[in-house]
């Protein structure tokens, strides 16, 4: 198992982040008691109200943190089990996100300001596929749980009700239920969370909520920013040079090129990046 | 500067201070003249001010039951005098002091006579604590000689851990707040950077890879960040030369 730097060797990096997750928890957890004690040993009600909603936000911190530490073991575990299995796929830390919703496949969105869909992260090739449905019609349960900041889930016929464009597409790809979370913290959403196929009951739980919380407030905005997630986090590079070489050729805004790519990868049924691809060779033009 | 506080906007404000208002940040004058007002409340006939600094060294914020004690906090900042600025400065508790003894009357000359001009006894403080720094302090002056009662400076730090909680609270929403906008705006710049590889490359007919060569030398040798070069390239505002 030894290395030449520890820090670079992928389960031993997971570990380190699950110990700090733990510590962060068990930390939150001693504030929440000191508050509960103050709640008990309080005069005034007011007080008492006020260290018990002290104590209750410590313990849901605490508790977020727990799950980011079980992430962490999980996907330290998959790393582990990899390194002995020369030549095999490397995992995902996002297969153990899936794992740990009870869904085979979960995908990760960020959104910002500028641009609806900045990066995507997924565990699995039909999880990816799907989001990229999302990102091509511009519709889909990741963009309603980030607009609206709740939680979105649909079965069956409500996907085509739901989603006219997006709901017959994914069943295509065999999906019968979807279910998405926002990820956000003290009022910032920072993207969605959305699961394929979960097991059932996965989507009424608040397993799933807490599990985009810690993912939110642990990994994403965690101390180590998104640097955690970058080795599977993808931001459509080849789309967006290829957006900036049709909005050259057909003269147009870069966001109006973009659009261009998304419609023709639907239109031809093929993801955009495989689009792309072929624009920055030079074998496709578009218009 | 005095501001009556009815008991119901004092209440209102008490569960408001722990009701995690996540978006909006809590009206911190509003905390610290309830801390100031159901202290007074709280412990009986003591009066009690506030001081919070809420940047270090800047001016201090204060607030208290009356014009006199609020000019009397004030007092105690300038001169760096009385248990308000003591309990800041050590970050502990400064116990129930008679401000007739020799104790007030050498460490706080100024601030001890004038409390005793506006008839008060005692005087003791608890510091205000925001997260691991220590912002301000609630003092508590008590009338005439009687000590103050047992569990007097107990029940004040209970109160002033509350507000100093909900100030430690907004601090750490204005920072994942920040962080969620970083992450945004690094996401978005790489994307912009790609974008303006694909616009020079089908401009000037070259790959993606010499594309961004000619954008990194722009931008070093004009000393702008990427990100703006990239920007500019993508909306035109900039033509960059083919190299050579």
């Amino acid at each position: 198992m030894a290395t030449a730097s520890e820090a670079s060797h992928p389960p031993t990096s997971a570990e380190r982040k699950a110990a700090a997750a733990r510590a962060r928890s068990a930390h939150e957890a001693g504030r929440a008691d000191r508050h509960e004690r103050l709640a008990r040993e309080s005069a005034s009600p007011f007080l008492r109200d006020a260290h018990l909603r002290i104590a209750a936000v410590h313990r849901s911190t605490a508790a977020c943190h727990r799950t980011a530490a079980e992430l962490q073991d999980a996907f330290a575990g998959r790393l582990m089990a990899w390194a002995c299995r020369p030549g095999s796929p490397r995992p995902l830390f996002m297969t153990s996100v899936a794992k740990a919703c009870g869904s085979g496949g979960a995908a990760l969105t960020l959104v910002g300001t500028e641009f609806a869909d900045l990066a995507l992260a997924a565990s699995d090739e039909p999880s990816r596929a799907a989001q990229e449905l999302e990102f091509l019609l511009g519709e889909g349960p990741a963009r309603d749980a980030t607009s609206t900041v709740g939680p979105v889930t649909a079965t069956g016929d409500a996907l085509a009700r739901r989603w006219p464009g997006y709901g017959p597409a994914v069943g295509e790809l065999g999906i019968a239920e979807v279910a998405a979370v926002p990820l956000s913290m003290d009022g910032s959403c920072v993207g969605a969370l959305t699961v394929y196929d979960p097991a059932p009951g996965v989507a009424g739980t608040s397993a799933f909520a807490e599990i985009a919380d810690a993912l939110t407030r642990s990994v994403i905005l965690g101390p180590a920013g998104v640097a955690d997630l970058c080795e599977g986090i993808d931001l459509r590079a080849r789309v967006h040079q290829a957006a900036g070489m049709v909005s050259v050729q057909l003269d147009c805004p870069v966001a109006d090129a973009l659009e261009l790519i998304r419609a023709h990868a639907f239109g031809e049924g093929v993801p955009a990046h495989r689009v792309a691809e072929r624009i920055v060779e030079g074998e496709l033009r578009l218009g | 500067m005095t501001k009556p506080v009815s008991q119901q906007r004092l209440a209102k404000a008490f569960v408001e201070l722990a009701a995690s208002p996540v978006a909006e940040p809590a009206d911190l004058t509003g905390l610290l003249w309830a801390l100031a007002e159901h202290g007074t409340e709280l412990f009986g006939d003591c009066a009690a001010n506030v001081l919070y600094f809420p940047d270090g060294q800047a001016s201090a914020q204060v607030a208290g039951t009356g014009e006199e004690l609020i000019d009397l906090a004030r007092d105690a900042v300038d001169w760096d005098e009385g248990p308000g600025p003591e309990a800041r400065r050590t970050g502990r508790p400064v116990p129930d002091t008679d401000l007739d003894g020799d104790r007030a009357r050498r460490d706080w000359p100024r601030y001890a006579r004038r409390a005793r001009e506006l008839g008060y006894g005692r005087a003791a403080a608890v510091p205000l604590r925001v997260g691991a720094d220590t912002r301000g302090a609630l003092a508590l002056l008590g009338p005439g000689p009687t000590p103050l009662r047992p569990g007097l400076l107990e029940l004040g730090q209970s109160l002033t851990d509350v507000v100093g909680w909900t100030l430690d609270r907004e601090r750490r929403l204005a920072e994942s707040r920040a962080l969620a906008d970083q992450l945004g705006q690094a996401l978005t710049s790489r994307i912009v950077i790609e974008q303006a590889k694909g616009t020079l490359a089908a401009s000037l007919s070259i790959s993606v890879d010499e594309a961004f060569q000619l954008l990194r030398s722009h931008a070093r040798s004009h000393r702008r960040r990427l990100t703006d070069v990239a920007q500019d390239v993508v909306d035109r505002r900039l033509k960059l030369p083919p190299r050579g």
